[in-house]
C-alpha cells in the first residue's frame, strides 16, 4: 500500500524560517505599507465567514453580506464569440435584471433590518435574564426588594 | 474469474477521476479481472467507454465473484442504485469539498456537497472496504465507520504530458518571458475552496515588492460564477487587470504550453483530496509553492515548498526565494521529479491492484 502521508514535520523548515524573517523585513518597509494594507483590505471580503448555531450576530453579518445583489452576470468565456454573445444578452435584459436586483437588494436589507431588530431584542432579553438569574442566585439578603434604600 | 465493475456519477475524459477510472479498468483487465465502467452521465470525449448503471441488474448472470467499486466524490442518484445491487461493495473515495466554502458563492453546489456527505455517511459503513487517494481522504472515510481502508493514489500517467504543447501559445508566452517578468501559474477549477483570491493577493504583493513586470495565469474553468466575478473585481481593484489572465478551460496542448513556460506554480487551496496540478508542475520542473492544508502536504511531500500560512507578503517572499535562490530551486526540482516517480502509474498501478486484491480477500 502506498504511503503518501504528510511529511512530519514539514520539510524545508530552515528555508521557511528565513522566508518569514525576510517577509517581516519587507512588510516593515515604509514605501509599501499602504499598498500592502490595500491588498489585505481588498481580500477581506473573501474571508470565510460561518456562523455558529447560536451566534445571531454572525448570522446577521452573513445575511447583510448577501444583500449585495448584482445585476450584471459574468460574461467570461474562452470562446470570444460566446463571450460577445453573453455581452449582447446581458445588455438586452439589463433593464429587467436591474429592476429585479433592486427589489432583491431592498428585500435583503429589509430582512437584515428584521434580523438586527431581533438580535437587539434577544440580547436585551438575555441580559435581563442573566441579571435576574444572578439576583435569584444571590444570598437572601441580596434578593430583589431586599436592598436597603439609600 | 472475479469481476470488479466500476461505478461513477460522471465519466469525463479530461477529468482526473475519469482518467483514473479508465486506467484502473485497463489495469484490472490486465490483471485478469472482468471489469466494465458504469456511469450515469458520460461526456462526449469518452462516449462508448461506459454502460448504463440501471442495465447492470439485467446483465447475464455468471458464476464469478462480482464486486462493485464505487468512485465517490459528490452526492448522486447513483448511490441508491449502487446500494440496491446484490454484490459486495467497495468505495474509491476521492473526497467531497466542504460545503462551507460554497454557501456564499454557489448555494446549489453547497447543497449537493452536503447531500454527498450524507450519502457517504450512509454508504461507508455498508462498504466492505474503501480505498482513498490520500491519507487525508482515508481518515475521513474511516471516521465514518468503513471497516477496512487503505491509501492508493489517483492513477497518473505522466507520459500523457510528453505530447506536443500548443506551439503558438508557447511561443507567445516565451516571448513575453524573454521581455522580462516572472510567470506565476495557478492551475485548478476556479472555486472558493481553492482560494485563487489568496493567489491574486500574494501576486499583488509580489509585483509591489519584487517584480513589477510579473504575470499570473489562472488556469481553470469556473464553477461559482459569483466567485469568478469577484476575482476579476479583486484583480481590477489592485491594479492587476493587465497582469492577471483568466484562461477558463484550456486544451491539453495549451496546458502543456503554460507549464513549459512557467517560473513557479502557486497553490493556496484550503481543501484538496489529492491535487494533481502540483505533480504536473513537478513533472515539468516547475517549482511549487503551496499552502500546507488538507491532502496537499501528502501530495507535495518534499517536492515543493510548503507554507504554514498564506499571508500575501510571506507567499510573495517565498516565490521570490524560489525564483532567485538557484540551489534551492534545483533542490526542489530534483525532489519534485522524485515525487513524480513516486506517483507514477508504473509504481502506483501494481500497488493499487495489490491493495484491491488484498482487501477483497480480507473481506471475503
Amino acid at each position: 500500500m502506498v504511503n503518501d502521508g504528510p511529511a512530519t514535520p514539514l520539510p524545508y523548515a530552515d528555508v521557511r524560517a528565513e522566508i518569514e524573517a525576510d517577509a517581516t523585513r519587507a512588510e516593515n518597509g515604509d514605501s509599501n505599507a499602504q499598498y500592502l494594507e490595500r491588498i489585505r483590505t481588498a481580500t477581506d471580503r473573501f474571508t470565510l465567514r460561518t456562523a455558529a448555531s447560536d451566534d445571531i450576530r454572525a448570522a446577521l453579518a452573513l445575511l447583510e453580506e448577501q444583500t449585495d445583489v448584482h445585476a450584471s452576470a459574468p460574461v467570461d468565456s474562452r470562446n470570444r464569440g460566446i463571450s460577445a454573445a453573453k455581452v449582447v444578452v446581458r445588455k438586452t435584459v439589463f433593464f429587467a435584471m436591474n429592476h429585479l436586483a433592486e427589489q432583491m437588494r431592498a428585500l435583503g436589507w429589509a430582512a437584515a433590518s428584521v434580523g438586527e431588530a431581533a438580535a437587539e431584542r434577544i440580547e436585551k432579553l438575555e441580559a435581563r435574564v442573566a441579571a435576574l438569574e444572578s439576583q435569584l442566585n444571590a444570598p437572601d439578603g441580596d434578593a430583589p426588594g431586599d436592598q436597603p434604600a439609600s | 474469474m472475479t469481476e470488479v465493475h466500476q461505478f461513477l456519477a460522471t465519466l469525463a475524459g479530461r477529468d482526473a477521476i475519469g482518467m483514473h477510472t479508465l486506467r484502473m479498468r485497463t489495469l484490472l483487465r490486465d490483471a485478469g479481472f472482468g471489469s466494465d465502467i458504469y456511469a450515469l452521465d458520460t461526456h462526449d470525449d469518452v462516449r462508448g467507454e461506459s454502460k448504463d448503471p440501471l442495465a447492470f441488474r439485467d446483465r447475464p448472470r455468471t458464476d464469478t465473484d462480482c464486486w462493485i467499486l464505487y468512485h465517490f466524490s459528490i452526492g448522486s442518484a447513483l448511490t441508491d442504485i449502487v446500494r440496491a445491487i446484490d454484490a459486495p461493495l467497495a468505495l474509491d473515495y476521492h473526497n467531497i469539498t466542504d460545503a462551507k466554502y460554497f454557501w456564499r458563492w454557489e448555494p446549489r453546489a453547497a447543497a449537493r456537497m452536503l447531500d454527498g456527505r450524507r450519502q457517504l455517511a450512509e454508504i461507508a459503513p455498508e462498504a466492505e472496504f474503501a480505498i482513498a487517494d490520500s491519507a487525508f481522504n482515508e481518515a475521513e472515510v474511516a471516521a465514518l465507520g468503513c471497516p477496512r481502508t487503505a491509501v492508493a493514489p489517483i492513477l497518473l500517467d505522466f507520459r500523457d504530458y510528453d505530447s506536443p504543447p500548443d506551439a503558438a501559445l508557447l511561443d507567445r508566452r516565451r516571448r513575453a518571458r524573454d521581455a522580462g517578468g516572472t510567470d506565476w501559474l495557478a492551475v485548478g477549477r476556479i472555486a472558493p475552496n481553492k482560494c485563487q483570491h489568496d493567489v491574486i493577493a500574494a501576486f499583488a504583493a509580489y509585483r509591489r515588492l519584487f517584480d513589477p513586470r510579473a504575470r499570473l495565469t489562472l488556469i481553470g474553468g469556473q464553477s461559482a460564477g459569483l466567485y469568478w466575478r469577484e476575482l476579476h473585481r479583486l484583480a481590477a481593484d489592485l491594479g492587476l487587470a493587465d497582469a492577471v489572465r483568466f484562461t477558463d478551460v484550456v486544451t491539453h496542448a495549451e496546458l502543456l504550453a503554460c507549464y513549459r513556460s512557467a517560473d513557479v506554480l502557486v497553490c493556496l487551496s484550503e481543501h484538496e483530496g489529492f491535487n494533481v496540478p502540483v505533480l504536473e508542475a513537478m513533472h515539468f520542473g516547475v517549482p511549487v509553492v503551496a499552502y500546507a492544508a488538507a491532502a496537499v502536504p501528502g501530495t507535495v511531500g518534499d517536492g515543493g515548498l510548503l507554507l504554514t500560512g498564506k499571508d500575501p507578503v510571506t507567499v510573495a517572499t517565498a516565490v521570490e526565494r524560489v525564483r532567485s535562490d538557484e540551489p534551492l530551486r534545483a533542490r526542489l526540482v530534483a525532489a519534485g521529479r522524485e515525487r513524480v516517480e513516486h506517483f507514477s502509474i508504473a509504481r502506483t498501478g501494481p500497488l493499487l491492484i495489490e491493495t484491491l486484491t488484498t482487501l477483497m480477500k480480507q473481506s471475503s
